[in-house]
C-alpha cells in the first residue's frame, strides 16, 4: 500500500489513543513494519483489544474509500514526516497521528513560526470580547497567524477579527472536520475554510464529544509559539490550553481582569503563577515577530485612525461619547448621567455607533470601541 | 292549548331569537322537549316543573311538550328556564298571548321560582331590538345591563311569581333604566396605577409609547422583579379611552363569558388580561363544544399580557398567530364556524436567560448553549408579528428613590392621542386603523423617504444586515414616531430611534 494510505490507516483506526499508538509504532519501528506485523506477534506484545482493533481496521478497500470520500470533499491529511507537517507539532509530547485539513494549506508553512493562540471563555464580556478582537486585530495585521478553537465568545472573535484584517488564521476543531460546532458558526466556518485553514484530527463525522476538547487543545497550544488567554474562570478550557502550553514550553501571555469578575479569575491565577501580563498587542508582538522583521513589515507603530474621528465629533456627540465606558453601559445610566431625553440619546448614539466608536454590545448596553 | 314566547340565544358573539313553543293536549301525563338541546336546556324541564308547583301554580296532568325553534340550532345555557315556565302558563290560560307579543323573555330559574342571573344578555338584547322587539323581560341581576341598550324597555323581575302578577296587570314594574355615560365613566376611573411610579426606566417608558402610540406588539425582556408587570399594568391607561360602541363590544364578550358583575354592568376602560403562562391553547383562543370567548377575545381592544413568554406551551402561542394578523379569531366547529373579535396590543414579557441575571456575566449562572435554548422557545413567526422590543434591568436605588421626575401616563397618553388622531386622518380610507397593521403595499404608499432617509435606510441595510421584513418594521416605527412628533414627514431622527427600539430578527437579545 501506498505510504499516505498507510497513515491514513493509522487515522482510522478506532479505539486506541495517539499515545499508545505512537509507541507501538515506535515498536515497530515504522508504520509500514504494523501494517504488516503478523497477528501473533501483535498479541504477543499488545492488550488483545487493541491488537482486535489493528487487525479489524487492516482492509485496503476500506481505506482507498475513505481516502476517496475525502479528495471528493476537498480534505487532505497530513501526518508525522509530511513536508506540511508542523515542526513545532512534532515536538510535543503526544504529537497527533494524523491531521485533517481544510483550506488554504500554506499557512502551515513555518519558516519562523509566528502563530499566537487566543483562548478564552465561551461567555465571555463584552469587555473580554473587545479586547480580544483588537489583539487578534493588531497582530493579524502585523502577519501573526492567530490561531484558535472556533467555540463561540473568545474563540470566534479571534477568529473573525483575524479575517476582518484580512489576515491569516487556523481553526482547530474537536470534532469531525467536515463537522461545524457550535452550529451558529457555519458561516465561520465556511469563511475560514476559505480563506485560512481548518485543521482536525478527526475524520469525517466524528462528533464533538466533550473528552474530545482538552486533546484538541494540545493542538491549538502545540501548533503555536505562544498562547494568549483572554478571559477565563477559575475551572476553563482555557487553562487546560494553558497547562499544556506550559507542558509544550510555550509562552503565555493574560490579559488581567478586574479582581471581581468572575470572567477573570482564571485569568489572574495564571498571572499570580508567573504568566506574561499584556495591556497592549505589542507585548506580545514584539516577542513573537523579532524587532528588526517588524520594521520591515513596513507598518508603522500603531495608527490609531479613530483619534481624528474623535475630534470632528459635535458638541453633544461628545457628551455622549465621554459617558460611555470600555465596560457597557445602559442607555437609561447614560440618559439619567447626561440628563437628556431617551430619543435624542438614542439619536447620538446612533450617529456614533455609524462612526465606529461606540458598539451596541447587547440591546440597550453599550462600550467604546 | 298552543302559546310562543320569543326568548334568545348566542352564537359565536352574536345574538339569535328562539322561538319557544309550548302545547297542552290530552293524553298521558308526560313533559316532553324537543328542538336540538344541550343538556343543561333538557335539564331546564325539572327546574321549571318545580318552580312552577312552588310559585302555587299546578301542572294539569296532561302531554305537555316543549320546542325550541330554529330547531336546527343547538340552544345552550339556563336562559330558557323562564320563557318555558311562561309558555306553560300560557298555554294554562294563566297569561294571555297577547301580552306577550314583541316581548322578550330570558331568564333561569330556581326550585323556589326565583329568577337568577344568565349570561350573554346584551348581544341577545341587541339582536331582539334589530328585530323590532320593544321591551323584554329579564332576571333582575342583569337588568342593567339590558338597559344599556337605551331603546329597550327592560322589565328586571326577581320571581316567576311577579312575572305572572306584572303579565296579569295585578302589580307595575318599574323599566330599568341606567345613565350610561355616568357608568362608563364611573368604571374608567383607572384601577391600574400610573406611570410616573415606574421609576428609572425611561428608555422602556418611550419604548411602551411608541408601542401604545401605533399599537405596535411589544416584546419586554428583563430579569425577574425588574417590573415587566408592573409597566404591562399600566399601558391601558395611557390608551385613548373606549368609544361607546368599544364599550359596548367589550361588554358583549364579557357578556357572553359570564364575567360581568352585577355591580359593574359595563366594561367602560380597557380590559387587560394576564392569563397565567400554563394556559392552554383553547383557553386562550376560545373554545368549547360551543365556543366561548377565549383570553385573547377578552383582551378586545385592550391589552393581552403574556408574561414569562418562554414558558408558554408552543400549542398556546401559536394558536395566537392568526389573530394577530387578522384581529379575530376563527373557530371551526361541526356546527358552525365562530368569529370572535380579538384586537388587542400583545404584550409579552420574557427572562433575558434561565437564571435571569443576563447579560451580568457576573451573575449569570446559565451557559451560552442555554441561554439560546431558552430563547429559541419562542417561535420565529410570532416574534415576526412583534414589532418593539425593549429591555428592562434593574434599576439602582438612586433611580427608585431620589429621582422623582420622568413621564408619567398624563404625559404619555398625549403623545398616543396626538399619534392617533394622525393615524385616523391618514387611513379614513383604508381599512385599517394603526400603523402596525400597514403592510408593504400601504407602506410604500403611506411613507415617502426623501434621498437623504433613503440613502439612510440603505446603510441601515446594508451595516446591519436588514432582512427585507425587517425594514418594513423600521418604516412602521419611524411612522409612529413621527406621528408622535406630528410630522407628515418621516425624517432621519425618526428612523433613528425606530431602529433603535425595533424587534431584530432573530436576535437572542
Amino acid at each position: 500500500m501506498k505510504e499516505e494510505l498507510l497513515y491514513l490507516w493509522i487515522g482510522m483506526i478506532e479505539g486506541i489513543s495517539s499515545g499508545v499508538l505512537n509507541r507501538m509504532i515506535d515498536y515497530f519501528g515504522n508504520v509500514e513494519n504494523l501494517w504488516k506485523a503478523d497477528e501473533e506477534r501483535l498479541r504477543a506484545v499488545v492488550k488483545e483489544k487493541y491488537a482486535a482493533a489493528i487487525i479489524k481496521s487492516r482492509n485496503p478497500d476500506k481505506i482507498e474509500k475513505y481516502s476517496y470520500k475525502l479528495k471528493e470533499r476537498n480534505i487532505s491529511y497530513i501526518y508525522p514526516g509530511h513536508v506540511y507537517y508542523p515542526e513545532s507539532l512534532s515536538h510535543i509530547p503526544d504529537p497527533p497521528r494524523i491531521l485533517y485539513i481544510r483550506g488554504n494549506m500554506s499557512l502551515l508553512e513555518e519558516r519562523k513560526n509566528r502563530k499566537v493562540a487566543v483562548v478564552g471563555a465561551r461567555k465571555a464580556s463584552a469587555y473580554g470580547m473587545e479586547t480580544a478582537y483588537q489583539f487578534s486585530h493588531a497582530m493579524a495585521e502585523k502577519g501573526i497567524t492567530i490561531v484558535s478553537g472556533l467555540a463561540s465568545g473568545i474563540d470566534s472573535t479571534a477568529h473573525k477579527a483575524a479575517l476582518d484584517a484580512e489576515g491569516r488564521t487556523i481553526g482547530v476543531l474537536g470534532c469531525g472536520i467536515n463537522i461545524c460546532y457550535p452550529r451558529e458558526n457555519k458561516n465561520l466556518y465556511d469563511k475560514i475554510c476559505d480563506e485560512g485553514l481548518m485543521i482536525s484530527e478527526y475524520g469525517l463525522d466524528v462528533s464533538p464529544d466533550a473528552y474530545r476538547f482538552p486533546l484538541r487543545n494540545r493542538i491549538i497550544s502545540g501548533l503555536s509559539k505562544a498562547v494568549l488567554v483572554v478571559e477565563a474562570r477559575e475551572k476553563s478550557g482555557s487553562l487546560i490550553t494553558a497547562d499544556q502550553a506550559l507542558e509544550q514550553g510555550r509562552d503565555i501571555y493574560v490579559i488581567p481582569g478586574r479582581i471581581s469578575d468572575v470572567n477573570s479569575s482564571g485569568c489572574n491565577n495564571l498571572l499570580k503563577q508567573g504568566a506574561t501580563c499584556v495591556t497592549a498587542p505589542e507585548d506580545i508582538i514584539y516577542d513573537v515577530i523579532s524587532k528588526d522583521d517588524f520594521m520591515d513589515s513596513g507598518y508603522a507603530i500603531f495608527h490609531d485612525n479613530r483619534s481624528s474621528t474623535k475630534k470632528n465629533l459635535a458638541p453633544d456627540e461628545k457628551m455622549v461619547y465621554s459617558c460611555v465606558r470600555l465596560e457597557q453601559k445602559h442607555i437609561d445610566d447614560i440618559c439619567a448621567e447626561l440628563d437628556m431625553k431617551v430619543s435624542d440619546v438614542v439619536k447620538l448614539l446612533f450617529s456614533l455607533e455609524t462612526k465606529k466608536l461606540i458598539r451596541q454590545v447587547v440591546r440597550n448596553y453599550y462600550v467604546r470601541c | 292549548m298552543y302559546s310562543k314566547i320569543i326568548s334568545g340565544g348566542v352564537i359565536g358573539v352574536e345574538g339569535i331569537l328562539i322561538q319557544v313553543e309550548a302545547d297542552i293536549n290530552d293524553g298521558l301525563p308526560v313533559f316532553n322537549m324537543v328542538g336540538y338541546l344541550s343538556s343543561c336546556v333538557r335539564e331546564a324541564g325539572e327546574r321549571v316543573r318545580t318552580a312552577l308547583k312552588n310559585s302555587d301554580f299546578h301542572l294539569p296532568p296532561k302531554r305537555i311538550t316543549i320546542n325550541l325553534s330554529p330547531a336546527a340550532i343547538r340552544k345552550d345555557g339556563t336562559a330558557f328556564d323562564l320563557p318555558i315556565a311562561i309558555g306553560i302558563l300560557t298555554s294554562m290560560g294563566v297569561i294571555t298571548q297577547e301580552k306577550l307579543n314583541h316581548t322578550l323573555v330570558v331568564g333561569e330559574l330556581s326550585l323556589d321560582g326565583h329568577v337568577n342571573a344568565v349570561s350573554g344578555i346584551l348581544p341577545i338584547i341587541q339582536c331582539a331590538l334589530k328585530q323590532g322587539i320593544k321591551r323584554c323581560i329579564v332576571p333582575k341581576e342583569n337588568g342593567e345591563e339590558a338597559a344599556l341598550i337605551e331603546e329597550m324597555e327592560v322589565i328586571p323581575v326577581d320571581s316567576l311569581r311577579s312575572v305572572v302578577d306584572y303579565m296579569s296587570d295585578m302589580i307595575a314594574i318599574e323599566p330599568c333604566y341606567v345613565d350610561v355615560k355616568a357608568l362608563i365613566h364611573s368604571s374608567n376611573v383607572s384601577e391600574y396605577g400610573d406611570f410616573s411610579e415606574v421609576m428609572g426606566h425611561e428608555t422602556l417608558k418611550r419604548g411602551i409609547e411608541i408601542a401604545a402610540a401605533g399599537l405596535h406588539n411589544v416584546l419586554m425582556t428583563g430579569a425577574a422583579g425588574a417590573g415587566k408587570s408592573m409597566i404591562a399594568r399600566r399601558i391601558p391607561t395611557i390608551l385613548p379611552e373606549l368609544t361607546f360602541e368599544e364599550c359596548l363590544e367589550v361588554t358583549k364578550l364579557y357578556s357572553i363569558a359570564g364575567l360581568l358583575k352585577p355591580d359593574k354592568p359595563i366594561i367602560g376602560s380597557r380590559p387587560f388580561r394576564a392569563p397565567h403562562h400554563t394556559i392552554s391553547a383553547h383557553a386562550l383562543a376560545g373554545g368549547g363544544k360551543t365556543p366561548k370567548p377565549g383570553e385573547i377575545s377578552l383582551a378586545h381592544n385592550g391589552v393581552l399580557f403574556l408574561d414569562e413568554l418562554p414558558e408558554f406551551s408552543r400549542n398556546a402561542l401559536e394558536v395566537m398567530r392568526q389573530p394577530l394578523e387578522d384581529r379575530e379569531v376563527t373557530i371551526s366547529r361541526l356546527n358552525g364556524i365562530y368569529r370572535f373579535p380579538a384586537d388587542f396590543m400583545l404584550v409579552a414579557a420574557r427572562n433575558p436567560c434561565p437564571c435571569g441575571n443576563y447579560p451580568d456575566i457576573n451573575k449569570c449562572t446559565c451557559t451560552i448553549n442555554q441561554i439560546k435554548r431558552y430563547n429559541a422557545r419562542i417561535s420565529k413567526p410570532l416574534l415576526d408579528r412583534i414589532d418593539i422590543n425593549v429591555d428592562v434591568r434593574k434599576v439602582a436605588y438612586d433611580e427608585l428613590f431620589l429621582n422623582g421626575k420622568g413621564m408619567d401616563s398624563k404625559e404619555m397618553k398625549e403623545h398616543v392621542l396626538t399619534a392617533q388622531n394622525m393615524q385616523k386622518r391618514r387611513y379614513e380610507n383604508e381599512t385599517i386603523r394603526f400603523n402596525s397593521q400597514l403592510d408593504t403595499r400601504l407602506c410604500n404608499k403611506y411613507i415617502k423617504l426623501s434621498k437623504n432617509e433613503k440613502d439612510f435606510m440603505r446603510y441601515v441595510f446594508e451595516s446591519q444586515e436588514l432582512s427585507a421584513r425587517g425594514s418594513y418594521r423600521i418604516l412602521r416605527i419611524a411612522r409612529t414616531i413621527a406621528d408622535i412628533e406630528e410630522s407628515d414627514r418621516v425624517c432621519e431622527s425618526h428612523l433613528k430611534e425606530a431602529v433603535f427600539f425595533r424587534n431584530a430578527d432573530g436576535e437572542v437579545l
